[in-house]
């Protein structure tokens, strides 16, 4: 009875032993994953990793790994300012995500300061980032090196309001014709203002409402410089570059815009209580926009009206059409991309679960919630992908799309450019005045940094 | 000469018309945050969605609970006004009442200090709580607090309390100086250490002004917003506050739900208005206490 006892006492710390040991065999790591994300429309971009560390963990059991990966979230709809200096000082006191999603022109000022890593080696071990669109990857590469993952792309396409060009006289025909004449470079800006001072003139659209870009600094402006010949990165040196030439183009046809052809009213007015209805209420002719603005107006401003029903009706969308006739329409993309933070125990892990949410269904989900365009080769053949009109309709163009520098001084590059701006447009420069004023400032701000052609 | 009843009167109505316009603010706000539109005061439909945030997140699963956000925003401002309420009330008698050298220098010192705005002493401030995190049991991992240093709630206490305390240390001192010596020497002739006079003689005298001093210190810390946002992660992460919590509501690029805006506003407004009814009849006595006049 007694050694009974003492085999089942010891069968009971054999079992406990292995049990304990099993328990300690595995690790958890937990990941911090940081994203900006307008709720509800941009949540997948967190929240496709709580989904992704599921597999994630099963993959490391089958494969043996101890490791089980912890995902945390942090994502909310902060300004872009403070949300990159969270990122600078939470890595400084080493509290900072090891995820952290951004746009991709922030890569080269935190690649320099040394706070991402490269990725070109661990990304050997992910095949499934080769599905992602190649000209995506020219977007978060620095120094010849790639430092994160495409998350999402976009168009920023020009949108005109087909009720309005109704009253305006144009036929049902020549409406549904507008996108193909801006691809074939047959309806250039300039007709584009042309056409909306005629809807001034007649009142279909108050005064400064012909056509609108966005109300405040931002990567569209970009697209219309590069329309006009402009250049922003010198290829050989990876220095910014400023064309006085294209740029006197440019600084014309804002100055143009504003006061002669009634547009650009909608110039520093409010995102959500001006702009945003004001381009949705059909009060604008024409602007240019973003693919993802697509999803709020129809979720956020139209709901009422039918949502996408009522603005495929009512809107039409396009390429940014071409500076001269002839000439080549464009878009400009602007790639967020997951980053890693160079301080990150486990990249491998982070990486790993980068590549699960960079898949089809994760990206589609996304791609479909927030129109945002696809980042993968054939997306476009993917079941739930093709569903969904906008996303099929503005694919193409991904084929002009341009993009922005990725040099650590683009900021003060952009802000010095869009000051000139904002001033044609208020009539205090002169186009000239204006270039004269960005080479200035982009010498005395950038010296060296800048090349001025 | 007026009559007796047309003076009241007059008296109440120049009371009501200002008051007025801050009611009307109030009743909007109210009527708002149950409202799916409202046109001026006239609600287009009644609804309870604006306050759904307090049993359900509004922006997803993956955010804080309006509670955590809550407990995170409470335990800062108690922290805070525990701190500055016993720090100031023990520097503001010992500078109402001893001499010592450096006295007028360092009462200076803490105005000019007062006078610097917060945004220009971010930078230095956050490397100093950087080394607070390095310190071992109070850098990291307190209970509740999550330390204080950087990206927690005691460390975003303890900056606030840095801002709070000249104006603190001020104020005690004013209320020290209107308490008589008589009362403070007769206790010191009896015996009494002097802790003893200060805990038991001159603090029960001053209660309106602690009283004033902890509403002052509670409402900074409950409604701050620059230094949480600078010396937190996130409006969503771990330490976030009601201030950072509401903004999440407002955005430049997307249309600002304002009926949500205003619910979650009543909400943070809620323990200010029970804070301020537990402490007004004390503010009220505020010159209820100790004799003036004394040396």
């Amino acid at each position: 009875m007694k050694r009974l006892f003492l085999l089942m006492l010891i069968g009971c710390f054999v079992v406990s032993g292995g049990l304990i040991t099993l328990g300690q065999d595995t690790e958890t790591v937990t990941i911090t994953v940081r994203c900006r994300a307008k709720p509800p429309m941009e949540d997948w971009r967190g929240n496709n990793f709580i989904l992704a560390a599921e597999g994630l963990n099963a993959d490391l059991e089958a494969a043996g790994d101890p490791r089980r990966v912890e995902v945390v979230i942090i994502q909310d709809n902060i300004d872009w300012g403070p949300y990159v200096t969270e990122f600078v000082l939470s890595y400084g006191a080493g509290e900072e995500p090891d995820i952290w999603l951004t746009g991709h022109e922030y890569i080269g000022v935190q690649a320099e300061a040394g706070r991402i890593i490269a990725l070109d080696e661990l990304m050997k071990e992910f095949p499934g980032f080769n599905n992602v669109i190649d000209s995506l990857w020219e977007s978060t590469s620095y120094k010849g090196e790639i430092w994160g993952v495409p998350q999402d792309a976009e168009a920023r396409p020009l949108y005109f309001n087909k009720a309005l060009l109704g009253e305006l006289g144009w036929t049902a025909n020549e409406i549904a014709a507008l996108p193909n004449n801006i691809e074939k470079g047959e309806f250039t800006l300039n007709d584009m203002l042309t056409v909306a001072k005629e809807a001034v003139d007649e009142g279909v659209v108050a005064d400064g409402n012909g056509f609108w870009m966005r109300p405040s600094n931002g990567p569209d402006f970009t697209a219309l410089y590069y329309a006009f010949g402009g250049e922003t990165i010198d290829v050989a040196t990876g220095k910014l570059v400023f064309n006085e030439v294209a740029g006197l183009k440019y600084y014309q046809f804002f100055y143009d815009a504003a006061q002669i052809y009634g547009s650009m009213g909608g110039l520093g007015l409010g995102w959500g209580d001006a702009w945003h209805p004001g381009v949705s209420g059909s009060k604008v002719l024409f602007w240019v926009g973003g693919t993802w603005q697509w999803a709020e107006w129809a979720e956020l401003f139209l709901k009422d009206l039918g949502g996408e029903a009522y603005m495929w009706e009512t809107f039409g969308i396009a390429l940014i059409p071409a500076a001269e006739q002839g000439g080549q329409p464009n878009s400009l993309t602007h790639p967020m991309a997951y980053l890693i933070s160079s301080q990150c125990e486990d990249p491998d892990l982070a990486l790993a679960l980068i590549d699960k949410v960079t898949d089809y269904g994760p990206n589609t989900r996304h791609a479909i919630a927030s129109t945002h365009l696809g980042i993968l080769n054939g997306q476009t053949e993917y079941k739930f992908y093709k569903d969904s009109r906008l996303l099929s309709e503005t694919l193409y163009m991904l084929d002009y799309t341009t993009f922005l520098p990725n040099n650590p001084y683009w900021g003060p590059y952009s802000t010095i450019t869009y000051e000139a701006l904002a001033a044609v447009v208020g009539d205090d420069f002169t186009p000239q005045e204006a270039v004269e004023f960005v080479v200035d400032g982009l010498q005395r701000e950038l010296g060296d940094d800048v090349i001025i052609r | 000469m007026l009559r007796p009843k047309v003076k009241p009167v007059l008296a109440y109505l120049v009371l009501i018309v200002p008051s007025s316009l801050i009611i009307l603010g109030f009743l909007w706000l109210l009527i708002t945050s149950f409202s799916t539109r409202v046109e001026g005061l006239q609600s287009l439909g009644w609804t309870l969605n604006n306050w759904r945030f307090l049993w359900e997140s509004p922006f997803g699963p993956q955010y804080p609970s309006i509670w955590a956000v809550t407990l995170n925003t409470l335990v800062m401002s108690l922290i805070m006004t525990l701190i500055v309420v016993v720090v100031s009330s023990l520097t503001g008698y010992a500078l109402s009442r001893m001499k010592f050298p450096g006295r007028k220098g360092f009462l200076s010192l803490t105005l000019i200090l007062h006078a610097f705005p917060s945004v220009t002493l971010l930078i230095p401030i956050y490397f100093v709580l950087l080394q607070i995190a390095k310190i071992p049991l109070i850098g990291r991992d307190v209970p509740l607090l999550g330390g204080f240093g950087y990206n927690t709630i005691g460390g975003v206490a303890l900056v606030m309390v840095a801002f709070q305390l000249p104006f603190g240390i001020w104020i005690m001192k004013g209320f020290f100086d209107n308490i008589s010596w008589d009362m403070e020497r007769s206790a010191l002739i009896d015996g009494a250490s002097r802790f003893k006079v200060w805990w038991q003689i001159i603090m029960p005298n001053i209660k309106p002004g602690i009283a004033a001093l902890s509403i002052f210190s509670f409402l900074t810390a409950w409604n701050a917003y620059l230094i949480p946002l600078t010396f937190t992660a996130g409006r969503a992460g771990k330490s976030a506050v009601l201030s950072l919590y509401l903004q999440n509501f407002i955005s430049e690029s997307v249309m600002t739900e304002w009926n949500a805006v205003a619910a979650v506003g009543l909400f943070q407004l809620v323990p200010v208005v029970l804070f301020f009814l537990f402490t007004q009849e004390a503010l009220l006595n505020i010159y209820g206490g100790g004799k003036k006049g004394g040396v």
